[in-house]
């Protein structure tokens, strides 16, 4: 029978044709939540605190609003929700394919690029599974282990035929692979040097790398050569050898604006000062004395030989200041000049701010010693290394110094810097009495100037004993406000400890803590160290107070 | 116990549902979305099996994934490992899917039954790949015992294999390991000639036969090193895909005289003479598998999967050349049909179920395991969207009226009963045409199929009448097997020197010239009334009304469609394409009757061309 039919459409009911229309490629999502909505803005929450703490105050606070005002649109209107849900999407979208991107061509090129490269050196074939040209035929028997729990496995436990390499070639290849990935690591890591700057260098100085370095601050703006000169007083620290007596001595160093040799720096010296009838200063310090942001001719010693020679009387200056040292330690180098039958006219000691910073970082202690310098440095990451490392020490500290690895943990805080981490060196609660800490600094450092002051009278010389400025003795100008919390100091428990160490100061000792006080613009690069500019006034406030000395000395 | 089996992630992914044994269901997941060789998760595909056999959401017995993950990361990682820096591009293609889907199998079968209402059961399994490809051969075929062989591009490690199948167990005993693949031999051949690799390869078979092996020995002295057992090594110095982007390099490119064709440009002769070449070789490697298969097994039949066991001119050959006296071919021997073999597998290898095998039928079904669609349900249906339609209850006159239509030169929609799984239209999802007609190839080509000229039609035949018109005395039921048109119907005709295809396709070479390739040859699915009593009954009445026993059957899709599967979306294709007629099950729609189809020119831009 048939029919032919031409009707007038119809609703198609349930029992209509069974839907088999795809259903949708990922399951509906639940629509915006509350919960959602809160995460989100926690989110941007963290990454606005992370911005504020770095810094980036007004992108922090643009974050913050945005977040704030979608966050209570979301709620409001729920198609402001939606719309938010799906950018967020495209977003992630985006980000996860650049990272997938990223993440998944560096695992190709850290470790499939080096194994491939070593398995060709070996002529190791991956895929070769023991076959050969010459085989007669290569049809490879199926063994199998049998059972139902196999089946339960996402993948085989039989081995593939002839799929193990010899040992031999494992060994190899395992070996090989090492020495490309260090290969890789290394070169990779020189190249980062070379375009981001060379570690490699200030990493000579490991501890002083970040303590020394020059920052990038008001007081340095004009002095252009403060990042060269900063590796190299890096460089130089990292010649120091441990010396049984001192703690450590700074060894020769060669650079532009740095050189050393047989512990004493070059300064300037006034035509006349090699006059072996010219009068010989020795000058005795820490790095403030040394010029840790000094050019050589620009220490205080060297603008002091200038001042003498204008005044008409060429002196010799000799600069054995060296770095982190104490007034303990410089007695001692002293000393141990004398037992060489080095002797001056006249010894300068610049002391005040390591003296602090030792009842700052050992606690109350009230007798000078070496060991509590060496504490404070080790702290600092400055310690003594041994003189002769080992060849596997020397090997990891040049595999340190170049790893694009090591530099990577380090960026990502994975990996500590080790001797280049500049730690706090408060051990004791700065707050807890700095009057206290201040009072018995000025007592540590008197012993030791009354030793070499009766050292100075025993050999027949002069001796001068000038306590030095600091951020917390001087009044501080515009542009030197961070030098105040340099690492991490507590700096009214510091200006109380140095007022009270400035009042109990006793003859000989000269204070000159106001030296840098007509200074109109900063001079201070951290809290003891100065510019060039504040080298010159320190130098002139010595120079008026030693003056009438020189002037008797000269005839 | 219901089994459901699944294949993922490859291409063609895929579901079955074996249920005591029995495979009751199977679909490709394209279907459904309408993505040529979709290769996501098959959820679409899950929801018919489960659905429309009435499985409850605590009635899956066990799960079973048709390859081992791990086991082909690992092989993937060992294959970076050799590329070094080339295999960049790769590699970051690769990586992506691998650590979201292809690692989590499990979880995504979990989340993928949990959204579709199922609870996991606590069977999950993982059979081999070749596994499951062997398994899909041998346990729904109609031997008790035979030789399996499989081969495609690549599975875990292997890419070819021969086992042996006895009652219900399989034992694989030798493999061909990646990257010596057949397979990947013959797509990179594919994509040289300017097809897509995992869905062109048909079309180099096809093309095959206008040309000449004229390259086989440049093949075999360079590219593979191949020894009597019909094992082989691929140099691997001229092809890109290990661990490449590309199948072939610019070694490749040397050797056979410049780059591979642009696709979707002309067709030259070296494309040809290329197809030929590599088909010849495909063809002496599978022979040669199959002696060492049918020596190390003793046994007197095969049954093949794998991607290669489509080619069918291969296996008409083995069949006819080869040392088995009977061969039966897994219909979906691509990665689809694992979804089949990881069911049976669970089912027979791992759970124990006998098999039934009575030596005649097959476990297949005809492959007519798809969605069905009551006549009520399609009539429902056109009213709905009034469409008018002419509804014929009576069968015979419903197969007379079709075959009437068909010997008048009209092109018809045919949509019966259950939906194929595999490749092929076998009747039920298929367009159907007059193979006396001499220009019926090019018209449903280029009017129809939106499609390259040169590509032959396939006849489908009554079974007891195909050794009339073809030399084969089996069955094909699944158009696996090619065989040459008679003798005495052809007509004879000389080979255009100029080598330009065009001028061959419309030469007339028999008395069914639509179907006869230009080699004489034709892929033939042999129809018989127990597996499909509707395209049985209009071949019938066909055979009546002109005395040929056979008509064109061509998939019911244009170009990089897959198949229909809803009435809709077979009177899509109806209305956007030259056909004439549909036949919605017993309802027969006239192109001319219909109300405008309105829609953008652009639909085709939908499909990506394979």
């Amino acid at each position: 029978m048939s029919t032919s039919v031409t009707e007038q459409p119809e609703e198609l009911g349930q029992d209509g044709l069974p839907d088999w229309s795809a259903l949708p490629s990922e399951p509906p999502g639940r629509g915006p939540t509350v919960l959602g909505m809160l995460l989100r803005a926690a989110v941007a929450g963290l990454v606005a605190a992370l911005l504020w703490w770095r810094g980036h105050h007004v992108p922090a606070a643009v974050l913050v609003a945005l977040a704030v005002t979608l966050t209570i649109a979301s709620a409001r209107f729920p198609a402001v929700a939606r719309r938010v849900e799906r950018v967020e999407g495209a977003i992630q979208r985006v980000a996860g394919r650049v990272l997938a991107v990223v993440l998944i061509g560096a695992v190709h090129l850290l470790v499939f690029t080096p194994i491939s490269a070593v398995l060709r050196l070996l002529r190791h074939d991956p895929l070769a599974l023991g076959q050969s040209r010459s085989d007669a035929s290569f049809w490879r028997p199926v063994v199998k282990r049998r059972g139902r729990p196999l089946y339960r496995r996402p993948f085989s436990y039989d081995r593939i035929p002839g799929g193990a390499a010899g040992r031999g070639v494992r060994v190899g290849a395992a070996l090989g692979l090492i020495l490309v990935v260090v290969l890789l690591d290394v070169g990779l890591g020189a190249l980062l040097n070379g375009l981001k700057g060379d570690d490699a260098t200030a990493r000579q100085a490991s501890g002083e790398v970040n303590l020394l370095t020059a920052p990038d601050v008001p007081a340095g703006r004009d002095e252009p050569w403060r990042a060269d000169l900063g590796r190299e007083i890096a460089g130089a620290w990292g010649r120091k050898r441990y010396d049984p007596f001192l703690g450590w001595r700074m060894t020769d160093f060669h650079g532009r604006y740095v050189n050393q040799e047989n512990g004493v720096r070059r300064s300037y010296q006034a035509p006349g000062a090699d006059d072996p009838n010219a009068v010989t200063v020795y000058f005795l310090g820490g790095s403030t004395m040394f010029g840790a942001f000094q050019r050589d001719e620009h220490t205080i010693p060297s603008e002091f030989a200038r001042l003498a020679e204008a005044d008409g009387m060429p002196v010799r200056v000799v600069n054995y200041g060296q770095l982190a040292y104490v007034n303990w330690q410089e007695v001692l180098l002293l000393e141990s000049l004398i037992g060489q039958s080095s002797r001056p006219d006249l010894a300068v000691f610049y002391d005040g701010y390591n003296e602090l910073l030792s009842q700052f970082a050992l606690g109350h202690h009230r007798r000078p010693t070496t060991l509590d310098a060496r504490e404070i440095a080790d702290r600092l990451r400055l310690g003594a290394e041994p003189a002769d490392p080992s060849v596997w020490t020397a090997l990891y500290d040049a595999w340190r110094d170049t790893s694009a690895v090591h530099r990577v943990g380090r960026s990502l805080g994975l990996v500590s810097n080790e001797d280049t981490a500049l730690q706090t060196p408060w051990t004791a609660e700065q707050g807890d009495r700095p009057g206290q800490r201040g009072a018995d600094a000025a007592l540590v450092y008197g012993h030791g100037v009354d030793i070499a002051r009766r050292l100075a009278d025993s050999y027949g010389f002069r001796s001068a004993f000038f306590w030095q400025p600091s951020v917390y003795s001087k009044r501080v100008v515009p542009g030197e406000e961070q030098a105040l919390l340099w690492l991490g100091a507590d700096a009214k428990a510091w200006r109380e400890a140095t007022r009270v160490a400035r009042s109990r100061l006793e003859p000989p000792a000269i204070d000159v803590s106001d030296a840098l006080d007509g200074e109109s613009g900063p001079v201070m690069y951290d809290s003891a160290h100065t510019n060039e500019r504040g080298a010159r006034a320190i130098a002139r406030a010595m120079y008026a107070r030693l003056r009438p000395q020189l002037r008797e000395l000269n005839r | 116990m219901n089994v459901l089996g699944i294949s993922a992630f490859y291409h063609d992914s895929a579901a079955a549902l074996v249920r005591d044994g029995t495979l009751v269901a199977a679909a490709q997941e394209e279907r459904f979305t309408r993505r040529k060789h979709d290769d996501r998760f098959p959820i679409n595909a899950i929801r018919y099996c489960l659905e429309a056999n009435g499985v409850g959401p605590g009635d899956i017995g066990a799960v079973v994934y048709y390859d081992k993950p791990l086991t082909t990361f690992v092989r993937l990682l060992r294959t970076y490992m050799r590329a070094g820096p080339a295999g960049l591009p790769s590699f970051q293609a690769a990586m992506p899917l691998w650590l979201r889907k292809k690692l989590w199998i499990p979880y995504l079968i979990e989340q993928g039954l949990g959204r579709l209402g199922y609870r996991m059961p606590s069977d999950l399994y993982f059979s081999e790949h070749h596994e499951s490809h062997a398994a899909s051969a041998f346990f729904p075929s109609p031997f008790e015992s035979a030789a399996v062989l499989t081969f495609d591009g690549v599975g875990e490690w292997a890419t070819s294999s021969i086992g042996f199948g006895e009652g219900n167990r399989i034992t694989l005993q030798q493999q061909l390991l990646f990257p010596h693949s057949i397979g990947l031999l013959y797509s990179a051949f594919t994509q040289y000639c300017g097809f897509r690799v995992n869905s062109g390869e048909y079309k180099l078979m096809g093309l095959a036969p206008y040309g000449e092996p004229v390259y086989a020995d440049r093949i075999l002295d360079n590219l593979v090193d191949l020894r009597d057992d019909g094992s082989f090594r691929l140099n691997t110095r001229y092809f890109g895909f290990v661990g490449g982007t590309q199948m072939t390099n610019a070694r490749f490119n040397r050797l056979f005289g410049g780059p591979g064709r642009e696709g979707e440009s002309e067709i030259t002769k070296r494309e040809m003479d290329l197809a030929r070449s590599i088909q010849e070789v495909t063809e002496e490697i599978v022979l040669r598998m199959a002696r060492h298969a049918a020596s190390t097994t003793g046994a007197r039949d095969a049954c093949l999967a794998g991607g290669v066991a489509l080619n069918c001119v291969a296996n008409g050959r083995l069949l006819r050349e080869g040392p088995f006296e009977r061969i039966w071919c897994q219909p979906a021997a691509g990665d689809a049909g694992g979804a089949i073999g990881a069911a049976l597998y669970a089912a027979h290898q791992i759970a124990g179920h006998p098999r039934a095998v009575d030596g005649s039928g097959d476990g297949m079904g005809g492959a007519y395991l798809g969605p069905a669609f009551s006549d009520e349900e399609i009539g429902r249906y056109l009213r709905h969207n009034g469409y008018p339609h002419e509804s014929l209850e009576d069968e015979r006159r419903w197969a007379r009226r079709i075959a009437e239509l068909v010997a008048d030169g009209k092109v018809v929609g045919l949509f019966v009963g259950r939906m194929e799984f595999g490749p092929r239209a076998l009747g039920h999802r298929s367009i159907i045409g007059d193979p006396r007609s001499p220009t019926m190839q090019s018209t449903m080509n280029l009017k129809i199929k939106y499609r390259e000229s040169f590509r032959p039609f396939a006849p489908s035949v009554l079974a007891e009448r195909a050794a009339e018109y073809f030399d084969l005395d089996v069955e094909s039921p699944y158009m696996m097997l090619v065989a040459d048109v008679r003798e005495e119907l052809r007509t004879p005709n000389g080979r255009a020197s100029t080598g330009d295809i065009r001028s061959w396709v419309n030469e007339s070479r028999s008395s069914i010239p639509a179907v006869t390739h230009v080699d004489y040859s034709a892929r033939l699915q042999t129809v018989n009334r127990e597996q499909s009593p509707e395209f049985h009954a209009i071949l019938s009445a066909f055979d009546e009304l002109t005395g040929c026993p056979l008509m064109i059957n061509t998939s019911f899709n244009v170009r990089g469609e897959p198949i229909v599967c809803t009435p809709e979306d077979a009177y899509r294709c109806f209305m956007r394409t030259e056909m004439d007629h549909l036949v919605l099950g017993s309802h027969l729609l006239g192109k001319a009757n219909q109300p405008a189809w309105t829609e953008d020119e652009r639909w085709q831009e939908d499909f990506v061309l394979d």
